[in-house]
């Protein structure tokens, strides 16, 4: 018995410390994890950062927008070193760099200038990045929202791209049937909702806030903005309260609806025949009044990273380098000037016309760290008087009410 | 006694994985939902029952748990009525009874989301499979996920869908377990099938009855998976559950306290309800339970 002890002790003293080497075996060997929104220009470069720099892989995780959103925000509250590299746009870097949950990357952008070319991003384009002055993330694509409409049945009842929202009304109405939705408006809660909402509050409202971030949006031209987005639903899709970017894209494709907004980086796919009922019928336009949303996507590394942030640089810059901006170019608004103005794509792609006048005439989200959260109010009351459950304008004032209360909870 | 006394150390070992995976957590979300505590902010700030307070005057909390009861009321007594069915005519089989359940319980091994992705599929509008099937012959279906009567409907089918094989198979388990000599004493007695259901059967299962009806009361208040996909809780709050509201606060606002607060109110609304139910079960012998 004593001697099954002693062999079992030192077994477990030998087993021990085996588990104490583990870990730093495991962290010479640990590759480098990143998280990213899942949409075909960044399903593109979440394969190029994975093969950027040999010898570095890097294990990228692809989910819908808002929930790599909340895994983020989850994991970085928690100082948590689970993901390294971390697909951001405007808004949540905004967020993030509030918090003190990225790293910046001025330096490392002085010293790579030269080597990867980045003097060749636009500074506009840079400064969706900055925040207290500080650049945090390297850009991959611009993206936005513009007009998608049929141009084989606009030709057929001999409409155009419509130019007052009065118009897109009638469109809608004159080539809606149970069969075809006369427009596919998405008011999935948050993400998709606050996107179509952006434009209408924008373009017809007098926007979201006014002086010390006060709400305006439920003054008189808000709730008639509102309003005519709950009149377009009337030739909306079915379900439209739980549609998102990919059942839009989907109901396109399958020759579903007839005009509605959606993003850049969704054109391309209308195109591809082996996916698309549609190829070559989709054509698109700034929506009337412009003032859709416009975004920066692009990568940043977190503040909690272990790893070594040189590599991490270099494999973000080699990923977004000009030939993979060109290869990607069918999905995506590139980030570089070099690509952005090349007079052959133009000429490839036909939604590039269309898209950089929708870069021209869009607006991004307010620069409020909070603005999402913000939208968990905003949106959900907007479904309530999309639904019927309340009138439009109880609705924006509850919602307004909800914000108010937030941001002074917030310190504003 | 001492060796009933030496044995309540085997006890140790679960005793201490129920402190571990259930006291602390429940215990460390009862102090939490004391605190006003925004996540990225990470300073909680102490103020008693404020978080409960806040929630008993939130229009959107009573309507949470209004949406929540009619959604799990509906959904346990739909899968209690198609699972006894199905138990007794199980039961009734004379072969093939084993493969027969195999195959309806296929529903209850699915992963969650990709069930709840995959009913998505049939129900969504247009090209979801059952539009799909039905517009080309003329027939329109209701608009099951947008329409706020049908999008609860739906989710009370999908859950059904999802949860009557795990009843079926209990009750199932519980009829083969029956004293057939009582059984057969209606029989000889003359008592029909209804009778034999009703007056004899049923009333036999009640503990089993009571225990899968109660494990499915406590599994409907979790339900989100395949509301959230489904429906997002819309349109409007319509299908906007305690579970989804809770989501919300704790995940999209990320209010800590205020989503433990939901949490603790959850667990005893459940309790409650768990203990009306037995209270119901057995209200003409409470003494005995």
């Amino acid at each position: 018995m004593n001697r099954m002890s002693r062999r079992t002790a030192l077994g477990a003293l030998a087993g021990a410390s085996a588990a104490l080497s583990l870990p730093h075996v495991a962290r010479a060997n640990t590759p480098l994890k990143g998280l990213s929104h899942r949409q075909p220009s960044l399903e593109f470069y979440a394969k190029a950062i994975s093969s950027a720099v040999p010898g570095s892989p890097v294990d990228m995780t692809l989910i819908p927008a808002d929930k790599a959103v909340e895994l983020q925000t989850l994991t970085l509250s928690q100082g948590s070193d689970a993901y390294d590299i971390l697909w951001v746009n405007d808004t949540q870097l905004m967020k993030y760099a509030k918090n003190g949950w990225l790293q910046p990357i001025d330096d490392l952008w002085a010293r790579y200038r030269a080597e990867f070319k980045l003097d060749d991003y636009p500074a506009s384009v840079l400064d969706s990045y900055r925040y207290d002055g500080k650049l945090y993330a390297v850009p991959s694509s611009v993206n936005g929202m513009f007009y998608f409409y049929r141009q084989d049945l606009f030709d057929a009842k001999g409409y155009k791209p419509p130019s007052t929202f009065d118009e897109w009304l009638k469109i809608a109405e004159g080539l809606h049937s149970p069969a075809m939705s006369g427009a596919v408006v998405n008011m999935k809660r948050i993400d998709a909702a606050l996107n179509e909402a952006h434009y209408y509050m924008n373009a017809f409202g007098d926007g979201w806030f006014g002086a010390k971030w006060k709400p305006i949006f439920n003054n008189d031209k808000g709730v008639a903005a509102i309003e005519r987005l709950k009149s377009l639903t009337k030739f909306a899709q079915r379900a439209y309260a739980s549609s998102a970017n990919d059942e839009a894209m989907i109901a396109f494709q399958q020759g579903l609806g007839a005009t509605g907004l959606q993003w850049f980086s969704r054109a391309g796919a209308m195109d591809d025949a082996q996916k698309s009922r549609v190829a070559g019928k989709i054509a698109w336009a700034v929506p009337p009044g412009g003032k859709q949303r416009i975004v920066v996507d692009g990568f940043a590394i977190s503040k909690f990273s272990k790893q070594d942030r040189d590599l991490q640089f270099r494999i973000l810059a080699t990923a977004m380098n000009e030939p993979n901006q060109r290869a990607i170019a069918s999905d995506s608004i590139p980030s570089r000037a070099s690509v952005l103005n090349d007079a052959e794509l133009h000429k490839k792609f036909r939604h590039y016309p269309a898209a950089l006048s929708a870069i021209q005439a869009g607006k991004a989200y307010p620069a409020l760290p909070e603005f999402v959260e913000c939208g968990d109010f905003i949106t959900l009351r907007i479904q309530q008087a999309l639904a019927g459950e309340m009138g439009v304008k109880q609705a924006l004032d509850t919602a307004a009410r909800e914000v108010s209360e937030l941001l002074a909870k917030r310190g504003y | 006694m001492n060796t009933h006394r030496g044995l309540v150390w085997f006890l140790a070992p679960s005793l201490l994985v129920l402190l571990a995976m259930l006291v602390y957590p429940l215990g460390y979300a009862l102090y939490l939902s004391l605190f006003d505590f925004y996540l990225p902010s990470n300073a909680p700030k102490f103020i008693g029952v404020g978080n409960y307070l806040a929630l008993l005057g939130e229009a959107r909390f009573w309507s949470a748990v209004y949406n929540t009861f009619v959604i799990v009321m509906a959904s346990v007594a739909l899968e209690f009525c198609l699972g006894l069915a199905l138990a007794v005519g199980l039961y009734k089989l004379r072969f093939g009874a084993h493969g027969l359940m195999v195959v309806l319980f296929v529903p209850h091994i699915i992963t969650p989301v990709v069930a709840a992705l995959f009913l998505r599929w049939i129900f969504v509008g247009q090209w979801g499979l059952i539009d799909a099937t039905f517009w080309p012959l003329g027939i329109f279906t209701p608009d099951w996920l947008g329409d706020p009567i049908w999008a609860k409907v739906t989710v009370v089918l999908a859950d059904a869908w999802k949860a009557t094989p795990f009843m079926m198979l209990v009750l199932y388990a519980g009829l083969q377990s029956l004293d057939q000599s009582l059984i057969e004493a209606a029989t000889v007695d003359g008592a029909n099938g209804r009778q034999l259901l009703f007056r004899v059967v049923l009333p036999l299962m009640r503990p089993i009855i009571l225990f899968v009806v109660s494990i499915r009361i406590m599994d409907a208040f979790r339900f989100f998976d395949t509301i959230y996909v489904l429906t997002g809780g819309g349109p409007g709050t319509a299908t906007e559950t305690l579970t989804l509201y809770t989501y919300s606060v704790g995940f999209s606002r990320l209010e800590v306290g205020k989503a433990s607060a939901l949490g603790v109110v959850t667990l005893l609304i459940v309790l409650g309800l768990i203990s009306a139910f037995v209270s119901f079960i057995y209200r003409r012998e409470r003494g005995r339970f």
